[in-house]
């Protein structure tokens, strides 16, 4: 991989793995399907960015962002829409690089786990009237909520996963609850 | 089912049928050295220029694509008009007798059935992403680089021959495969096309009012891709 990366002709693109709550999705940054590493990966075009990834100094956790430009309003929606299947998820990024003959040298490199936390929309408008939509998926480092007790935390999600079905509604509310008064007895 | 392009009807005086590249760079640095990136091979774009649409029947043809495309929605196989494709001896562009049934009859407009001219099958099935491409041309001339063909839709050129035994040539494409081949495929080098869509949604305006009947159009195609391999 070094010594791709010394040359003046460079034939490289990134693959991102989104594990999302309902199922695997391959993307990488070429015009074409692709079967590599034993999977199909969809293509995005160089559309698809995938910021630098830092190292961790310390406990520092870095973030970084994938980035999506050139999309159509109905692909907003739907990202807008899919929140959920995200919040939380793991997303592998590896690098890839490929001979003249555009065939992959070596297997797919690891550059970048993260845990994804929500989407970003942008829109701006052009002196011609037409707009640029940017979906961005920021993500962070996987050690992120390393310090966390699993499911430590006062939240509804927590309550669910503990108590599948659970009908108490009580988590719901934390937030609302942070410093609420309430006068009791209320006659 | 696939839209087709009206390879006579809406026949082009002009066509360029070349690949796209995206490459990026830092720029040139203080030893003079530049590192240019490619994220992938690339894609075609399709240009049918000087398109007579004069005639009552052209403008409906050309109305009706319109319609039938939708903008940037739907695809269409567009030709490229491939007048170097390896020919056979003595046969040409277009070169397509009327085949009568085998009581010498001919259909009722005089019709008949056509058969390639070029004839010539991928040898041994090559997968997805593959550049290295088996053909055994049964009739045809030698191939040679930089002809075109086509194998469902999808076309590729030919940037090298490798090696020739006999009728079996093989040889390395651009791009790489789209969707890969099966033993046995049909190559397509009489009519070779490629799979697109519109490159703008406006692209049929250019045709649209030729009420004076000299209008030449001209449609901006870029690759589509295939549906997603199972």
């Amino acid at each position: 991989m070094t010594a791709q990366t010394l040359t003046q002709q460079v034939r490289h693109a990134w693959f991102v793995e989104f594990h999302f709550v309902s199922g695997t999705t391959r993307v990488w940054t070429g015009f074409r399907y692709i079967s590599v590493g034993g999977f199909v990966w969809a293509p995005v075009g160089p559309r698809g960015v995938v910021d630098q990834i830092e190292d961790p100094i310390g406990d520092q956790a870095p973030s970084l962002s994938l980035r999506m430009s050139g999309v159509d309003a109905d692909t907003v929606a739907v990202a807008l829409s899919e929140t959920n299947e995200l919040r939380g998820r793991m997303v592998f990024i590896y690098d890839l690089y490929f001979d003249a003959d555009w065939q992959p040298i070596d297997a797919l490199e690891t550059y970048g786990i993260a845990r994804m936390d929500t989407v970003r929309v942008s829109k701006s408008q052009n002196p011609d009237g037409s707009y640029d939509r940017v979906i961005e998926v920021p993500a962070e480092y996987l050690l992120t909520t390393g310090s966390n007790p699993p499911n430590g935390r006062y939240s509804s999600s927590d309550q669910q996963a503990r108590y599948p079905g659970q009908t108490d509604r009580y988590f719901e509310f934390m937030g609302q609850n942070q410093n609420k008064r309430s006068r009791w007895p209320n006659y | 089912m696939t839209l087709y392009w009206p390879r006579r009807l809406l026949a082009p005086r002009k066509v360029t049928a070349e690949p796209v590249y995206a490459t990026a760079s830092g720029g040139r640095s203080l030893t003079a050295v530049e590192q240019i990136v490619a994220t992938d091979a690339g894609y075609w774009s399709i240009v049918l220029d000087e398109i007579p649409v004069a005639g009552a029947v052209r403008k409906k043809v050309w109305r009706a694509m319109s319609v039938l495309l939708e903008g940037r929605m739907n695809t269409c196989a567009v030709p490229i008009y491939d007048y170097e494709a390896p020919w056979p001896v003595g046969a040409d562009y277009g070169d397509y007798t009327g085949i009568p049934f085998s009581d010498s009859a001919l259909f009722s407009d005089d019709g008949g059935f056509q058969q390639p001219v070029i004839t010539a099958t991928i040898q041994s099935a090559v997968s997805l992403g593959a550049v290295t491409v088996p053909i055994t041309v049964v009739s045809g001339a030698a191939l040679e680089v930089p002809n075109h063909f086509s194998v469902a839709n999808q076309l590729y050129r030919i940037k090298s021959i490798t090696s020739v035994v006999g009728t079996l040539t093989t040889v390395k494409v651009w791009p790489p495969v789209r969707v890969a081949m099966t033993a046995g495929a049909d190559a397509e080098f009489d009519d070779p096309r490629q799979l697109c869509r519109l490159a703008t949604d406006g692209e049929m305006m250019s045709g649209a009012d030729d009420y004076a009947g000299r209008t030449l159009a001209r449609v901006n195609f870029v690759e589509a891709l295939p549906d997603a391999p199972a």
